[in-house]
């Protein structure tokens, strides 16, 4: 330990030097307070013993400086006075000063004093770098925290919005909400939603809304069924997550025309179903564990179903909010929150959370709250309007495909079906044009090679025996084809049409006799084609049949 | 699978969740489906959510359905239609036997 004694007599300097030396310490040694500020650059000084009265720069004066610089490291400066300095101890300490010593000096004194601030300085540095890493740890946490916000983002990004529909507000407890809210609109039309609350909040709850949000979105995009969704987070949880932490859901699904509700419930608070015509509340209740909870066996799926109307609105809430307290340690009442949403039908959330402060009385909120209000309105699936450029760019293309004998036994339709896929232009048409060309070749199949006639398929026991005897009779074919040629071309006008050409090599039959589209089970397939197409011709005495496929007349 | 069905004893319903394409192979799995309706069902619906292609043969299996059941017109709901699919149905003048959404 380096110590640097300020004095500028040199009798006292020499004195304490010669000392402290024979105590161990090294020593530099300054007459005056400009010096001793050039040595404290230069040199690793630990502790200084300063005189106050000295030409040029005083104690007070150095004392100042050398505090000023020295924010980070514990330097202590001993004042060393003489009796009758005694009235500037005061000035002393207010520049900066430590300790003092009275002169003459007492050396055992003076050894104690300086062992005393050696330990505060060792205990200052302990305090410092345990800052520091505080410091580091906290600008690391903040990193994280941004990182982890990104991937909260990425995961909501998908969510369906649209406030006439849906509505959600969130009182998360910290920067990371523990519930979760997610919306997403099936392609067949409608909106499924789910409200969830991770057991605990915080972080901690939060990264389980990653997989959760990640299941829930791929599902919807197939248009999974609500007991279906909860069934795979139930699986997925229980699988991912520890066993302490569970996840209470309500999944809401909303047909696409709005007029039946359905209702996983597990583990939530009650739920309200508001006719807004009557006012009439009606209390849905939790019917299940939180997912998580239950092995697939034993997992139920089983939903409430509600017939509603555009004047029903479904109001979901977090148990964040009805299980906060007041002073009186109460919790909030089942009908306070029935008054407050009929308090005010179009801003029911709001009101909702009005009731619930004004009651918590500035209690701290002790959960994450989450509320969502669904509006039971019509909500479309994709568009399916045309794009008239995408029509008049597309390139004529056509195809051809040939199947002999026991090849019948394939669904050509599907196959097919698949390369036509690939085009852009008739995606959105692809439903009916697998269904055109499906009862074409099932006809060309049983009618044309095969000579079964629909009538056959009538009763449920024809039917099996039909589809045996068909199978049969592929098995024996030798020589019988089937080809079918699609040919796609845009019209200037931004239309587009699909030519299809179904030939076979099989019976003929009189183009010109209507009877041939009997009744029953199957001659819905030739008026389907019928009513589909714009142009159904039938030549070389039935074996050829060519329909046309407007593309834009579809609506 | 390609068909589901449960029964909503509360409201009294029996649903039929039918995937994929619509059209003769499931003859009898749709036929088993609704033959699992409990007698005291009154109100029965098809889901037609995830069915991208129907078929005449799947329209056939409808009014089978229908006509086996005993129930009158619109007492079947076929609900979540795609375009595709409800252009299908109102072609074949389904709207006026079964409730098509």
């Amino acid at each position: 330990m380096r110590i640097l004694i300020v004095d500028d007599i040199e009798k006292n300097r020499t004195l304490l030097e010669r000392f402290l030396k024979g105590r161990g310490y090294e020593v530099s040694s300054a007459p005056s307070g400009a010096v001793a500020l050039e040595i404290l650059n230069e040199q690793a000084i630990e502790l200084v013993l300063m005189d106050i009265k000295m030409p040029d720069m005083d104690g007070f004066e150095a004392t100042r400086i050398i505090k000023s610089k020295n924010n980070d490291q514990y330097l202590p400066v001993i004042f060393v006075t003489a009796l009758s300095e005694e009235e500037a101890l005061e000035e002393a300490l207010a520049a900066g000063g430590d300790d003092f010593i009275s002169k003459p000096v007492n050396l055992g004194i003076l050894l104690s004093k300086i062992k005393a601030h050696s330990r505060i300085r060792e205990l200052h540095g302990e305090v410092t770098e345990k800052n520091q890493q505080l410091a580091r740890h906290n600008a690391r946490l903040n990193r994280e925290h941004s990182l982890i916000s990104h991937f909260f983002d990425q995961a909501q990004k998908n969510c369906f919005v649209d406030a006439s529909v849906i509505k959600s507000t969130s009182v998360p407890m910290s920067v990371f909400n523990g519930d979760t809210v997610l919306v997403a609109k099936r392609p067949s039309g409608g909106i499924t939603v789910l409200l969830g609350d991770f057991t605990g909040h915080g972080l901690s709850a939060a990264v389980g809304t990653l997989p959760v949000s990640q299941i829930f979105f791929q599902m919807i995009e197939e248009n999974a069924y609500i007991g279906d969704i909860a069934r795979e987070l139930n699986r997925q949880i229980g699988t991912l997550l520890p066993i302490e932490m569970f996840f209470a859901a309500t999944l809401i699904e909303l047909s696409a025309n709005g007029d039946r509700l359905m209702v996983w419930h597990g583990g939530m608070p009650d739920a309200y179903l508001l006719n807004q015509e009557t006012a009439d509340v009606t209390i849905i209740r939790s019917s299940h564990l939180p997912l998580g909870v239950r092995s697939t066996d034993e997992f139920d799926d089983s939903v409430q179903l509600y017939y509603v109307n555009e004047n029903y609105k479904f109001i979901a809430i977090t148990d964040g909010l009805t299980e906060a307290v007041n002073q009186a340690d109460e919790m909030i009442d089942v009908d306070l929150i029935i008054q407050s949403i009929n308090n005010n039908h179009d801003d029911i959330l709001n009101s909702i959370i009005n009731t619930y402060q004004n009651f918590s009385e500035g209690v701290p909120q002790a959960d994450d709250i989450s509320l969502i209000e669904l509006n039971c309105v019509e909500v479309a699936g994709e568009n399916q309007s045309e794009n008239v450029k995408k029509l008049q760019q597309a390139i004529p293309w056509q195809i051809k495909v040939r199947v002999e004998d026991q090849e019948m036994l394939n669904d050509l339709a599907e196959k097919v079906m698949s390369l036509v896929g690939y085009t852009d232009v008739l995606k959105e048409h692809k439903g009916i044009i697998h269904t055109l060309i499906s009862e074409m070749y099932t006809n060309a199949v049983d009618h044309g090679v095969l000579g079964l006639h629909g009538s056959e398929k009538d009763s449920e026991e024809a039917f099996d025996a039909f589809y045996a005897e068909r199978e049969n009779r592929i098995k024996k074919l030798d020589g019988a084809f089937i080809e079918i040629e699609l040919t796609y071309g845009s019209n200037g006008d931004g239309s587009a049409e699909l030519v299809i050409v179904m030939r076979h090599n099989g019976n003929t039959f009189d183009v010109n006799d209507k009877t041939i589209n009997d009744s029953g089970l199957h001659g819905r397939g030739m008026d389907l084609i019928e009513a589909i197409c714009d142009s159904v011709i039938y030549s070389d005495h039935g074996r050829r049949l060519t329909v046309i496929y407007n593309i834009a007349s579809i609506n | 699978m390609a068909i589901s069905s449960r029964f909503l004893e509360e409201a009294n319903e029996f649903q039929i969740v039918v995937t994929g394409k619509f059209d003769f192979s499931l003859l009898n799995e749709f036929r088993e489906a609704y033959e699992t309706a409990p007698e005291n069902a009154k109100k029965f619906s098809v889901d037609m959510r995830s069915v991208d292609m129907i078929d005449s043969s799947a329209l056939g299996m409808l009014l089978k359905m229908k006509r086996s059941l005993d129930l009158a017109d619109g007492e079947i709901s076929i609900i979540n239609c795609n375009s595709n699919v409800k252009k299908i149905l109102s072609i074949a003048k389904f709207e006026l036997m079964f409730s098509v959404q």
